[in-house]
């Protein structure tokens, strides 16, 4: 069985060049539940098949009761190539969709970095399923 | 999009996640939010409600929106967190 999610539909205020000239930029963004030790919380995060790692804000891994202070480290870069720090923990991850329901432990890296969204990348997210991207 | 997951490794749940919360009920109600209202939050951080109808909380970033929540008495793990875009046409590369 599938989860099925429609795009997170972005609207940009003026045409996009090249879509064409429509307004509404289609955006993977999926409600995802993290659980640490001392509780849950439900981020919006985007699908990036091309992303490594699955990284959330160091501000989720609080709030979920994760200790950070001896986690392994290591670092990422995206566009810019500007290197951030990661922290690693394994935490579950859990999708719900209709009457679907997923969860799974991950190993999942935290950063003080400032992100646009979370990042459901391959470590952690992708490495456990099929997704499709239809076109819109 | 549609995800799959062909692994039985993959153990299923339901324990600790709100009995009602369905993500694709709330990105299709959250589609539906008014762009004009969802405006005033450009650029911010904000606490949906489970399905997706309201912002019930908001904050300049992360730290702050967790802040606020506190201050209002909502449970964060009974909303859902993210980022609004500001409607600047920037790209995400």
């Amino acid at each position: 069985m599938s989860l099925r999610f429609h795009y997170r539909l972005v609207r940009t205020g003026k045409p996009i060049l090249p879509l064409g000239g429509r307004s509404v930029r289609p955006r993977p963004v999926i409600p995802i539940t993290l659980i640490g030790p001392l509780g849950s919380s439900v981020q919006l995060a985007v699908l990036d098949p091309a992303a490594d790692d699955t990284v959330f804000s160091d501000h989720v891994a609080a709030a979920i009761g994760l200790d950070l202070t001896q986690a392994p480290q290591g670092s990422g870069a995206g566009i810019g190539l500007a290197s951030v720090f990661l922290r690693y923990a394994e935490v579950s991850l859990r999708l719900a969709q209709g009457q679907e329901r997923r969860e799974w432990k991950a190993w999942v890296g935290f950063t003080a970095a400032k992100m646009l969204y979370p990042m459901l990348g391959f470590a952690g997210f992708l490495q456990f399923f099929d997704a499709l991207y239809p076109g819109t | 999009m549609s995800i799959q997951n062909p692994s039985s490794s993959v153990p299923l749940g339901n324990h600790q996640q709100p009995a009602d919360f369905d993500g694709g009920v709330f990105t299709d109600n959250q589609n539906r939010f008014p762009a004009t209202e969802l405006l005033k939050y450009a650029g911010q951080w904000v606490a949906w409600s489970l399905d997706g109808t309201q912002i019930v909380a908001s904050g300049k970033d992360e730290a702050a929106l967790l802040s606020n929540l506190q201050r209002v008495g909502i449970d964060p793990s009974r909303v859902v967190q993210g980022r609004v875009e500001p409607m600047d046409g920037t790209v995400h590369l």
